[in-house]
């Protein structure tokens, strides 16, 4: 029972094409969804979450179909948006007890336990009288896993959850979504790939609306064995190497020369052969939509 | 403060503002609003008047400052949108820790977003004074209410009123955002101003200087000084500019300076407010159980998930309850209550003392307020909270979260209705037990709970609640907390409008139900089932908005509004389907029976009622001068069916012809509400009739001869009751059913009496031309339960057919006018000085002081004017929906409700209204019943001046000199302010009528008075007698206000004469001062000599418009000398002649203090400079 999405379009009243006919199939286990900023992860998201609909196209979830019984979804879906806040001045038992609530957990008994179990993966159960509104940035983040787990979901989203957090928190966060993702369909996006890499089994590229690359990690790092290369080069040689090769990325080294990674289909002069990750991958997805060279230092 | 960065600031932000369309719609409205309701007031949509009168000018200094003070409260509306959201909106977006990060200066960025957003206001104020202005060139204005234009009114009313009332909470509101970072306590501090101008002017009754100077809108400060104005001077004089409207002003405009000061100067561009704005959450105090423990066992999916229409109802009353919580515990709330809270208690003073009387805290009384300002503040806080509730989610940025769970969306607005029930709810209970807090602290056990209930939940709570629909509908339309609210006040305004200019069917003005009427003796009566109707109407109407809101509610992102009304038929099944075709139904039947009675109700406009009453007078006035035969007897039988509020009625009338030429001619005018047939003894035929005015002229086959008799036989029934008009006398308890139902003889729509120099005038008495005095005899019939008080003694009392039957014969002749009451009643009786008094009320309060009031009475009048004409008085109380007077009918005292509810001993400045009322109107045996005057102008001043200048007295008699000055002082108050408010030409005293109260009542009184002070009670008392005894005949000639000014004039002594002269025949007053004082003191003898300026003026008698003429002094006025405990030591008489006099005085005692007519005498328009302290 997968969840299954079938040619989703949405063009925003500004003209702007969000997705531009999506096709995916997204298995157990946790699925990464990969993209720059506007990519159109989000729309894909909340469209899936029913907060917002596709103007074509279908979705179904352990046969339900998503845009005609939104209610039956929400039953089975665990939801963390890109940015949320809560009610100030609320703790973090009285928040979760209203959620629960909310997500169908009728008995005030059985609610209580809910609310002390799911405080307890997310490590919050110190802090669980504390105003949620003053939590640091992955406290918050690990409340929003805290209630998204209420109604024991079978399908969770989470929308760039790790975006500002520091390495501590964010190992922490990621913990967290590896022991629910074991079980579940978990629907994760991100920009940052480390984060694909370290948790997901699968994994879709996606830019303007469309699904640029859709493969498990394992075989997208197969499938470039042998074709990634580095070189340090001058800085000021850099425009002459974009001229040539297609360079995926650059980063500076100790010595202010630029180490350049590039995607090349035989070995070349001067560059080493490398060891492929998938950031390789993401910026090959990326610069073959785009056909345009990548410049990037990071 | 950095002067470039000032200017780019401002102009940023002026900039901002001119971008945003909203802030042309707002100018838009307002300059449509301002236009539109001072166009209607300028008569633009009304045909002209003919009034000759002089009447208001709209465009004089005080109406245009009145009107543009009330439109500036209008505009605080925009403070919080725009002068809040100078600063706010840095925090709303977010960018204020970016903005505080650059090296800004704080003044110059501070000021310059007050001083920007505030002048766009002042732009808008500004629009509204043009409009008016506009307003002013319009054609079809009613020329009798323009004046010239001055340029000047608006200037000054700018400058004084609404820059400085919007620069006040303006710089409240910048402040409370600058320290809170909250825009909606912003909306609630502009609400602020409002409660305290409640509050001052209900706190400071007695001292109007602190109300003055308290009011933040300064309206007091304007009204300490033009309070007293006429009409003349509101249309001619420019306002005043110092005093206390000067300190006002200053001490308001430095509160908001200081506030703007201190808080530029304390606030800090940090990233975190200074200061949190906390609900008072109760931390600390772990409201549930500790958590379980060993929950790590727990599996998330042995939780049971329910998704059911009963989890759903529990989740409803969940989330009622913690947003009940939510906006009950925000100190915003809970500071707008708590004043709320007290505002009732002072304004539980405002309705129980009027100002002339002190009223019981009776339940009824105390639930009008709800009417007035609490009923109002509630539903400011509905508008505002039901935004915040609305948007709350959104707000707080968690709306993605709970539209995601597995609970319909519909869970969450009804969850939030209910909140604001229950809000309401709380709110009215806080209500009720202040309410009944104030009742229990001021000795008043008699609590009616179940009155409290029933009206604060059906007439409150249910128009409240259909407030909060509205609310959420319109915030819900247009999802933006300002925009809806914004909406909301206008709509609310303009709904207030809609009678104005026209619209008066309840169908079409949203929540306006008839206004209700309660008295203890009947409740609500027809005005309650009036109400029901109307209301089913509205929330037939209220349940079609709540499925809009359900259409319309936003979830997820679908935010923009045609994306909503995309998704709306989504959401359409066969249960909203079915309750929105249900509430069609309701509203169309309810709508329907609205529309069929409201035409029943014949609406006339004025140019109809115009038109009617032209038609009468051509066809009928010609025939005016018919003199009618005169009703000699009346025997009539009247069965009153209380339960169906109805009422028949037959009988016959004995008719003389009195006068020495035959009458052919008869007109008939039968009772307004009833339906009457007659028929008579001789044949008659008829002439022509008018249907609307029941008026007929008929044509005697034979002429009625000198001295011939005739029967006149008539039947009666009243018109049914309509649900929006009462057409039946008859109440369910308290029937007071008065003569006006009979049918009655000649034309009686002549608007003048006659002057009394006519010759005609001795020939009529001023009760009627078709009687004198005549026996009556009526046979009464009411329900078994019910007890009938009519005039007369009772000659039978019977019960037949479960029904209770009186027979009421008068002892002698009565004028023809007499009241029925049917009731159920206490009854008590006393005997006092040899009569038997008896009470018929519901109330059993200050029954013991009406009898007071009759034996002091009895005691004090009987000794000039004769033995009273009954063995038996009796005295009844009729509801107030009948009016609040009392009047006389033969040996019944007929007093309303609110006469039996007087709260005496309280305060002794105020008259102990049931025993002066009791009083009052036993006098009216003598003068009015027994002695009858002429039917001619003056007519009211040989009843009302002498029946009240006699129940003063016998009010003196008892409590004593003070407290009948301070009645006294009442009777100049009322004098002044008809004085003031006269639009007409006021008549000197001997031309007064009966509607000139404050000339017959208020100069009346205190003329006779001054008179008895003059020529000694004792000797002025003999010489009234001796008028009454000249004509208590009660036959032709009757007696004219003249001839009582000639019989003075022979008995009182010379000297008085040109004192009686300007009295009653002219229109004077006087304008005095104690200019200075000084105490010279040797041995024994204490020389006083005291500076007076004196002025007397006299109104011209013609002509309204004129200023008032000084006239030639030559007045005796007391001076009263008066020691340190403020007892009178003496008073010295002074003839003053010219305007500044200087009088020498030699005492025996030390003086401490001068007054000026201590007596009251005189009618001074301002008494405060009559006094001069000397000092110890």
């Amino acid at each position: 029972m997968n969840l299954q999405i079938r040619n989703l379009r949405k063009t925003y009243p500004n003209g702007v094409k969000a997705l531009s006919g999506i096709d995916l199939e997204v298995k157990k286990g946790m699925f990464g969804l990969l993209g720059p900023n506007g990519a159109g992860k989000s729309t894909l998201m909340r469209t899936i979450a029913t907060l917002q609909l596709p103007d074509e196209g279908s979705i179904s979830f352990q046969g339900i179909d998503v845009l005609k019984e939104p209610l039956a979804l929400k039953a089975l879906l665990g939801y963390l948006p890109q940015d949320f806040g809560v009610y100030p001045n609320m703790s973090a038992e009285a928040l979760l007890d209203m959620f629960a609530l909310l997500k169908g957990v009728s008995s005030r008994k059985e609610r209580r336990l809910v609310i002390g179990k799911v405080l307890e993966l997310t490590n919050l159960t110190e802090v669980r009288k504390k105003h949620v509104s003053g939590y640091s940035g992955g406290m918050k983040q690990r409340f929003g896993i805290a209630q998204l787990l209420l109604n024991n979901p079978s399908l969770i989203i989470v929308d760039e959850p790790t975006a500002g957090l520091d390495p501590a928190e964010r190992s922490r966060f990621l913990n967290v979504l590896r022991d629910i993702g074991i079980e579940n369909t978990v629907l994760f996006s991100t920009h940052l790939v480390a984060d694909v890499e370290e948790l997901c089994h699968d994994l879709a590229i996606i830019n303007s609306g469309t699904v640029l690359l859709h493969d498990t990690p394992t075989n997208i790092l197969q499938g470039l064995a042998g074709k990634i290369f580095s070189k340090a080069i001058e800085k000021e040689d850099l425009p002459f190497f974009h001229e040539r090769f297609s360079i995926l990325s650059s980063s500076y080294n100790q010595d202010n020369s630029l180490q350049i990674r590039a995607y090349l289909k035989e070995e070349s002069e001067g560059f080493e052969r490398a060891q492929p990750n998938l950031e390789d991958a993401y910026f090959i997805a990326l610069s073959q939509e785009s056909s345009t060279p990548i410049n990037r230092l990071t | 403060m950095n002067r470039q960065t000032f200017i780019n600031i401002f102009s940023q932000e002026i900039a901002y503002w001119l971008r945003k369309p909203i802030f042309y719609f707002f100018c838009f409205i307002f300059f449509a609003f301002a236009f539109l309701s001072f166009a209607g007031a300028a008569g633009v949509f009304d045909p002209p008047s003919s009034s000759e009168n002089i009447q208001e000018q709209l465009n004089s200094f005080f109406k245009i400052s009145v009107a543009s003070q009330y439109l500036t409260k209008l505009l605080v509306v925009l403070l919080p949108i725009m002068v809040g959201g100078s600063i706010y909106k840095d925090y709303r977006f977010r960018i204020h820790s970016l903005l505080y990060s650059f090296p800004v200066d704080k003044v110059a960025y501070l000021v310059a977003r007050f001083l920007a957003s505030f002048s766009l206001v002042m732009g808008v104020a500004l629009l509204v004074l043009m409009a008016m202005f506009m307003v002013e060139f319009l054609p079809g204005t009613d020329p009798a209410v323009m004046g010239s234009t001055q340029i000047g009114a608006y200037v000054q009313t700018y400058l004084w009123y609404s820059i400085p009332n919007l620069f006040f909470i303006g710089a409240m509101v910048f402040c409370v955002v600058l320290w809170v970072r909250n825009i909606y306590a912003a909306l609630i501090v502009s609400i602020l101003p409002f409660l305290i101008q409640i509050i001052t002017e209900n706190a400071f009754v007695g001292s109007p200087e602190m109300i003055a100077l308290l009011d933040p809108f300064g309206q007091n400060s304007l009204a300490y000084y033009t309070a007293n104005w006429s009409i003349l001077e509101r249309n001619q004089s420019v306002l005043p500019t110092s005093g206390w409207v000067l300190y006002n002003r200053l001490f308001w405009g430095s509160v908001g300076l200081t506030a703007i000061i201190f808080s530029i100067s304390r606030f800090k561009l940090h990233q975190f407010p200074p200061v949190g704005l906390r609900t008072f959450s109760r931390k600390g105090r772990a409201r549930k159980a500790e958590l379980e423990r060993g929950s790590s066992e727990v599996d998330l999916a042995d939780i049971r998930r329910v998704h059911t229409p009963s989890h759903y109802a529990a989740t409803i009353w969940a989330l009622s309850m913690q947003g009940m919580k939510y906006v009950v515990r925000s100190p915003i709330f809970l500071g707008v209550s708590s004043l709320a809270v007290l505002a009732i208690l002072f304004a539980v003073s405002r309705v129980t003392q009027r100002e002339d009387m002190v009223l019981l805290p009776l339940t009824k009384v105390i639930l009008q307020i709800p009417s007035s300002f609490f009923s109002l503040i509630c539903m400011l806080l509905v508008f505002i909270y039901s935004g915040l509730l609305i948007h709350r989610e959104r707000e707080a940025g968690m709306y993605q979260l709970v539209d995601t769970t597995a609970t319909p969306f519909w869970v969450l607005w009804i969850s939030k209705f209910l909140s604001m029930a229950k809000v309401l709810l709380l709110l009215i209970m806080v209500f009720m037990l202040t309410g009944i807090g104030i009742q229990l602290s001021q000795g008043f056990y008699h609590v009616e709970i179940g009155l409290y209930l029933y009206h604060l939940l059906s007439f409150v709570w249910i128009p409240l609640m259909i407030w909060t629909v509205a609310s959420f509908f319109i915030h819900t339309l247009t999802n933006h907390l300002y925009l809806g609210l914004f909406l909301l006040l206008f709509g609310w305004v303009g709904i207030g409008g809609l009678e104005q200019i026209g619209i008066t069917t309840h169908l079409l003005r949203f929540n306006s139900p008839p206004l209700l009427s309660y008295s203890d003796l009947n409740g609500y009566g027809l005005t309650e089932k009036a109400f029901w109707v109307v209301q089913t109407y509205w929330l037939g109407f209220s349940i079609l908005l709540l499925i809009a809101t359900h259409l319309l509610w936003p979830v997820g992102m679908a935010v923009p509004f045609f994306s909503r009304i995309r998704g709306m038929k989504n959401r359409l099944n066969p249960f909203v389907t079915g309750a929105a075709l249900g509430a069609l139904i309701l509203v169309s039947v309810t709508g329907f029976v609205i529309y069929e009675e409201e035409s029943e109700k014949l609406d006339l406009s004025a140019s109809n009622r115009e038109e009617l009453f032209t038609n009468l007078q051509e066809g009928f006035l010609p025939y005016a001068h018919i003199l009618p035969p005169k009703i000699r007897s009346l025997v009539a039988s009247i069965d009153l069916y209380p339960g169906s509020q109805s009422f028949t009625a037959a009988g016959h009338y004995v008719v003389e012809n009195p006068w020495d030429h035959p009458i052919d001619t008869l007109m008939i005018k039968t009772g307004f509400d009833e339906i009457t047939t007659f028929k008579s003894s001789a044949p008659m035929s008829l002439i022509k009739e008018d249907d609307y005015f029941q008026i007929s002229l008929l044509k005697l086959a034979i002429p009625l001869q000198p001295g011939q008799q005739l029967r006149i036989d008539f039947q009666i029934q009243n018109k049914s009751n309509t649900l929006f008009e009462r057409n039946s006398n008859i109440l369910e308890n308290g029937t007071f059913l008065k003569q006006d139902i009979l049918p009655r003889f000649g034309y009686t729509f002549s608007e003048e009496s006659p002057n009394p120099e006519d010759s005609i005038a001795h020939k009529q008495s001023y009760h009627a031309m078709d009687v004198d005095l005549v026996d009556i005899s009526l046979s009464i019939s009411t329900d078994a339960d019910q007890w009938v008080i009519a005039p007369g003694y009772l000659a039978k009392h019977w019960q037949e057919d479960h029904r209770n039957h009186f027979l009421y014969k008068t002892p002698k002749p009565i004028k023809l006018s007499f009241g029925v009451s049917s009731g159920e009643f206490l009854k008590t009786s006393k005997e006092l000085e040899g009569k038997q008094v008896e009470i018929y009320s519901h109330h059993r309060q200050n029954l013991e002081t009406i009898y007071k009031g009759v034996s002091h009475t009895f005691r004090y009048v009987e000794e000039y004017f004769g033995t009273y004409g009954y063995d038996t008085l009796r005295v009844v109380e009729f509801p107030d929906s009948e009016g609040t007077y009392a009047t006389a009918f033969a040996n019944n005292l007929h007093l309303s409700e609110i006469r039996f509810v007087s709260n005496p001993g309280t305060h002794n400045d105020k008259i102990d209204l049931a025993y002066y009322v009791s009083s009052h109107e036993l006098i009216h045996h003598w003068w009015g019943s027994t002695f009858i005057p002429a039917r001619a102008k003056g007519a009211s001043m040989l009843t009302e001046s002498i029946t009240e200048y006699l129940s003063l007295k016998t009010y003196e008699s008892y409590f004593g000199e003070e407290r009948a000055r301070d009645f006294l002082r009442l009777h100049h108050k009322r004098y002044w302010r008809g004085h003031n408010n006269e639009s007409g030409i006021e008549p000197p005293l001997y031309l007064v009528e009966s509607p000139q109260q404050y000339v017959s009542y208020g100069k009346g009184t205190v003329v006779m008075h001054a008179l008895s002070h003059m020529a000694e009670e004792e000797a002025f008392n003999k010489i009234l007698a001796d008028f009454y005894d000249e004509y208590t005949d009660s036959h032709p000639p009757y007696p004219t206000s003249l001839d009582f000014i000639h019989h003075l004039e022979t008995a009182l002594p010379d000297s008085l004469t040109s004192y009686l002269q300007e009295q009653f025949m002219k229109v004077s007053y006087f304008e005095n001062e104690i200019t200075d004082a000084r105490l010279t003191a040797s041995q024994d003898d204490y020389e006083v000599e005291v500076n007076l300026k004196a002025t007397k003026w006299e109104l011209d008698p013609n002509d309204s418009e004129k200023q008032p003429q000084a006239l030639k002094l030559d007045d005796w006025m007391e001076v009263g000398f008066f020691d340190e405990q403020d007892q009178l030591l003496e008073t010295r008489w002074a003839k003053i002649s010219s305007e500044n006099s200087q009088l020498q005085f030699h005492l025996g005692k030390k003086p401490f203090k001068i007054q000026l007519d201590p007596h009251l005498l005189l009618l001074e328009k301002k008494r405060e400079n009559n006094n001069w302290t000397l000092g110890k």
